[in-house]
């Protein structure tokens, strides 16, 4: 058991992290993959939704600036939230953090706010389980630091501790062991409209040396890389960038979109972040030389690019930290929103004035290329540059609502229409 | 609540008064300026991302913050000043900090009150 109440101000923050009944033991992932019981406990704690932590995350809520018409509500306490992916069934979101834990998020009930938010396949071990992305038939892969797994019938399975697990990319076999780090190790996945599993692989560095170029381009480190559904013909899809935490395909062209985050140390106001289009296999997006947009790297100032770079569709607000990013494909939302993106920026670190910590969206032309962007959701940075909360992703349920996850405030939004 | 305000409070144990006097003695605290906790403050807005503005990490890689010892937090924010400790992200966000900003970041950090319930 795991417990650290530090200070009457975390109280209500220390609380709701479960008692953890056992560690989880190496070789239960094996056990899994041949569908025998693991012995796990088979009660998982839950996390509670309502509460002090709840009371105040709604509070904070009601800072929250939409466009007229949309509201937002809190829909789960889900602590330390990052990647989404929603059930095709509709019946479970699966959660992914940076930590060890991916959670599941069930509303039974249809009323749009969660009712149980409990840990997802407590008996396997996990390191850095941030990236979870549904296939359009109900498999649920999971990118972790350096490992990749399936969960077929997830929304099934995971009542269980047991679920039924597999291996799609072996432990340390995602990138180049030794190349692990702490920095820039948070994947997202994305199965494509060619049916291939798509991973972002961040480099970790905030520029990296010369010496590394060949083995992350070999790697596909600062890049996309997309394999078989079983792992294998893997390839580097795109290359030339940073760090992308968010990715999702335009269902209209096919093309893929990631956000980037650009590098650090080069004052407030540049580089910019970046919004990117890949409408085929082999692109540059420019980094190191570019350290977002046109900005040259001063590491790499005295090299020649590639001729080839592709810059970003959008040039996003200086370290404004964009991250997970969602086509709207719903009904819900007026006329304007539907085959635009939605896109969460995190917040700068360490800017003087903060920005970001907002959800933004982009509409696109005919084309397929980038139209306009602008601010959708914002409040939870302060007058007084103190973070209320740190957006993180963007997901859609089937009514076309979409949801918020917020690493910092430990929860779950839900942003709906209803034009009043 | 200011942090002077409650170190005579303190000092009436023994324990506490030795060790200000050890720290006193080599020299362990901030050379010159002391840390203002309300300046600290203002300033740990550009640390709170990481680090909490409760002193509690946001991030798995990140520290707590919350109540560590003043000489401890002074002396690794000059490492990283210095050079002698690097990291990808200390390194850059200490270039601007002066001698006062790290008595003060230190000051404020060090005056979170902390209680702690081992497993």
């Amino acid at each position: 058991m795991k417990i650290l109440p530090i200070g009457l101000a975390t109280a209500a923050l220390v609380a709701v992290h479960p008692a953890q009944a056992q560690q989880p033991t190496a070789g239960n992932l094996e056990k899994l993959s041949e569908f025998k019981t693991t012995g796990t406990p088979i009660d998982i704690p839950q996390i509670p939704q309502t509460g002090a932590k709840a009371e105040a995350i709604k509070k904070n809520l009601s800072r929250i600036k939409l466009p007229r018409g949309f509201k937002i509500g809190l829909y789960a306490v889900v602590p330390d939230a990052r990647h989404m992916a929603v059930g095709p069934q509709g019946v479970v979101t699966f959660v992914g953090t940076r930590k060890n834990k991916v959670w599941a998020v069930t509303d039974r009930d249809k009323d749009r706010v969660a009712d149980e938010v409990k840990e997802f396949a407590p008996s396997i071990s996990f390191a850095i389980p941030n990236g979870v992305c549904f296939s359009k038939d109900g498999f649920l892969f999971l990118a972790e630091q350096n490992r990749v797994l399936v969960f077929p019938a997830a929304e099934f399975f995971y009542e269980s501790p047991d679920v039924a697990a597999f291996v799609v990319v072996k432990q340390g076999e995602l990138i180049p062991p030794e190349e692990e780090s702490y920095n820039h190790t948070a994947r997202v996945c994305r199965i494509g409209p060619d049916d291939k599993l798509y991973v972002t692989l961040g480099q970790p560095f905030n520029v990296f040396a010369p010496e590394k170029m060949d083995t992350y381009k070999r790697a596909g480190i600062g890049g996309i890389v997309r394999m078989s559904r079983e792992g294998k013909e893997r390839e580097v899809f795109a290359w030339g960038v940073r760090n992308s935490v968010g990715m999702d395909f335009n269902p209209k062209d096919r093309a893929l979109w990631f956000t980037d985050n650009q590098v650090d140390g080069m004052g407030d106001d540049q580089p910019p972040g970046e919004l990117n289009r890949a409408d085929k296999p082999g692109m540059n997006f420019g980094f190191p030389y570019y350290g977002g947009g046109k900005t040259r790297t001063v590491e790499y100032k005295n090299d020649t690019p590639p001729a080839d770079v592709t810059f970003p569709q959008v040039e996003m607000a200086a370290h404004a930290a964009d991250l997970g990013m969602n086509f709207y494909t719903g009904r819900m939302f007026p006329q304007k929103y539907r085959g635009g993106i939605f896109n969460a920026q995190h917040g700068s670190w360490n800017r003087t004035t903060p920005v970001g910590a907002r959800v933004m969206f982009t509409s696109l032309k005919e084309d397929g290329t980038a139209d306009k962007t602008e601010v959708f959701a914002e409040g939870w940075l302060t007058e007084n540059g103190e973070y209320l909360g740190r957006p993180v992703d963007i997901a859609q349920l089937p009514d076309g609502s979409i949801l918020v996850s917020d690493d910092f405030a430990g929860a779950i939004y839900r942003i709906w229409y209803d034009g009043r | 609540m200011m942090r002077r305000n409650s170190v005579p409070d303190a000092m009436r144990t023994g324990h506490t008064v030795a060790l200000a006097i050890v720290l006193l003695a080599l020299g362990c605290t901030s050379a010159g300026a002391a840390g203002d906790v309300a300046a600290g403050r203002r300033k740990a807005l550009q640390c709170q991302t990481c680090h909490g503005l409760d002193g509690l990490s946001k991030l798995p890689e990140a520290p707590h913050l919350a109540g560590q010892p003043e000489p401890y937090l002074v002396k690794s924010l000059n490492d990283y000043r210095s050079g002698v400790r690097k990291h990808d992200m200390m390194t850059l966000v200490v270039q601007p900090l002066t001698d006062q900003d790290v008595a003060d970041l230190a000051a404020y950090y060090a005056a979170i009150e902390v209680s702690v319930k081992p497993p």
